[in-house]
């Protein structure tokens, strides 16, 4: 869930206000948006991909809240990760980090070959 | 496979179609797959920007409009953070609200409530491949991160450490549910070869993420999983889709992605995210075009009046009705694997009475104020697919592809038709014997 929004970071946008499925978040009164409804969170992480200045860190758990110290979040380099390795925004032109989504199928097949070699062999 | 590793050596150019973006793969053959969520979804949205589409954000539909002859002629819903009701008359109406899991846990499922299929029922639509709804994604525990592909490399082990063996092939998921009926069951991913480790962020970015934030290494440590009912999400039950332009049955009502049934391209078995994906895009062109084609011959009408019931209209007079002890109820009896992926007619009987009591007490006094209306409605749609979803699993009286009954553990040929479902104040259940949908191609 998220537990998370480090004003310091954020620059206002508001874009998570906007892509929040679930509607969790508001615009607050001074810079940056706030938690308001944290138990609606489903954690789907779509606000620390459009969160453009890395300023947003969702707990992995969807459970329950499982709160975290903000200097250790910023010294963690969890921050901005998922975007990262989504390839978006500045990180579009990193070939590191280019969408092979496509390749999934293949590693389906790798896996049937080198698990169940016999059975793939027979079929 | 023809070669070895992943046969992962890009090119690297890439294509623009529209605005997906496609990679050129070995052999300079584009690849016109890379439909990973997120990426379509902002692709999709920038697309309509771009046609100066009108887009109501954080503005649920909550009901459909109808006039007298028993055309949909447009939907009503709210405005959530603008406050406030939208009401639009419209020639023609596509559902895409999706499917429905009951607020299980599939990764970013939580709006998927199942809303368009009580609407369209509530304007006289039926639905199909409603029993289809038994699959499961396997999960690290208190997680969402259903993605499915690094599990292929999987090594499963019970309680005490012994290793649970698997069968060759792809069905892991009916010995896994019957390992977590006994205990919990644990995971490493040990097998997977170094090449394809090193590539799983390229192609599931997210998947990785639970596990650095727990600090679990999940190539060399054990950690505990469970599997989330996909319910029509990777289920392919929905609306039943009557032409090749995505029509139902009602006129002016057309449907899309999981609100349609996936029978068409998936058969009795998951259509996964892959061909789900596919048929989202596909089945939303032709449903857009046969709407776009319907408003041009049928002027848009103005006299529609808003149909819905459940949650929104009681029957009798209103008072509270518990909503998360209603969506218990609910996900009781459609998400333990003991009943719902070991189906049985007595178990199944069990859940239909369970399930029509609670409906009587809710269609008859359930109505949400302003801060519950949405979510009032959200659990009468479950409800209503619920009652579907177990009446379609009596009614194929037999096991076949997802849909496996322990008291009838064989195909039976009488069974070669679609299970029809519809009605809210009584589930009735039919069969197709109407011929073999074409759909375009």
């Amino acid at each position: 869930m998220i537990e998370l929004v480090i004003d310091e970071r954020c620059s206002g946008c508001n874009s998570c206000v906007e892509i929040c499925p679930t509607n969790v978040l508001e615009i607050g009164t001074g810079n940056s948006p706030f938690i308001a409804r944290q138990n609606d969170c489903q954690t789907c992480f779509m606000c620390e991909l459009y969160c453009a200045d890395d300023a947003i860190y969702v707990g992995p758990d969807c459970d329950r809240p499982v709160p975290v110290e903000k200097q250790a979040i910023l010294a963690s380099g969890l921050l901005g990760e998922l975007r990262r390795h989504h390839g978006w925004d500045e990180w579009a032109i990193d070939s590191r980090y280019t969408n092979e989504h496509w390749q999934m199928e293949k590693v389906f097949l790798r896996a049937r070959d080198t698990i169940f070699p016999t059975q793939s062999q027979e079929t | 496979m023809d070669e070895p590793g992943t046969g992962i050596d890009l090119g690297k150019s890439a294509y623009t179609c529209g605005v997906l973006q496609f990679l050129e793969g070995r052999k300079g053959i584009t690849q016109y797959r890379a439909l990973r969520g997120p990426e379509y979804m902002r692709a999709l949205r920038k697309l309509v920007d771009s046609l100066g589409v009108t887009v109501l954000d954080h503005s649920p539909a909550l009901e459909l409009l109808q006039n007298s002859d028993g055309l949909v002629s447009g939907a009503r819903g709210i405005r959530r953070q603008k406050g406030g009701d939208w009401q639009v008359h419209a020639g023609a109406v596509v559902l895409a609200t999706g499917g429905t899991s009951f607020l299980s846990r599939p990764l970013g499922s939580h709006t998927n409530t199942g809303d368009g299929y009580i609407m369209a029922a509530e304007a006289g639509a039926e639905l199909s491949g409603m029993e289809f709804t038994s699959y499961y994604t396997v999960a690290p525990v208190h997680s969402t991160m259903t993605r499915s592909m690094s599990y292929a490399f999987a090594t499963y082990y019970d309680e005490d450490g012994a290793v649970i063996p698997m069968p060759s092939g792809p069905d892991t998921m009916r010995p896994l549910a019957r390992a977590m009926l006994k205990g919990r069951v644990f995971c490493d991913l040990h097998r997977t070869p170094e090449d394809i480790r090193a590539k799983v962020p390229v192609i599931s970015p997210n998947f990785m993420l639970p596990f650095r934030r727990w600090g679990i290494d999940p190539y060399n440590d054990r950690f505990e999983v469970t599997l989330h009912g996909e319910g029509t999400i990777r289920g392919i039950g929905g609306l039943r889709i009557v032409g090749g332009d995505c029509r139902t049955s009602v006129p002016g009502l057309f449907a899309s992605g999981d609100a349609a049934t996936r029978e068409l391209v998936a058969g009795a078995i998951s259509g996964g995210g892959n061909i789900n994906s596919a048929w989202a895009v596909s089945s939303g062109q032709w449903a857009g075009q046969g709407a776009a084609r319907y408003a041009k011959e049928h002027k848009a009408i103005s006299g529609g009046q808003p149909i819905g019931q459940a949650g929104l209209r009681p029957s009798a007079a209103a008072n509270n009705v518990d909503l998360a002890a209603t969506l218990s109820a609910i996900q009781n009896e459609v998400l333990p694997y003991d009943k719902n992926i070991f189906r049985s007619g007595e178990r199944l009987e069990q859940s239909r009475t369970i399930l029509e009591g609670v409906w009587t007490e809710f269609r008859s006094h359930a109505a949400g104020s302003s801060g519950t209306c949405l979510r009032t409605r959200e659990t009468a749609a479950m409800l209503a697919t619920a009652r579907w979803c177990v009446a379609s699993a009596l009614a194929r009286d037999e096991s076949r592809g997802m849909h496996q009954r322990e008291d009838r553990p064989e195909i039976d040929p009488h069974f070669n038709r679609r299970i029809i479902v519809g009605g809210l104040g009584k589930v009735w259940t039919g069969r197709d014997h109407e011929p073999r949908l074409e759909l375009a191609s």
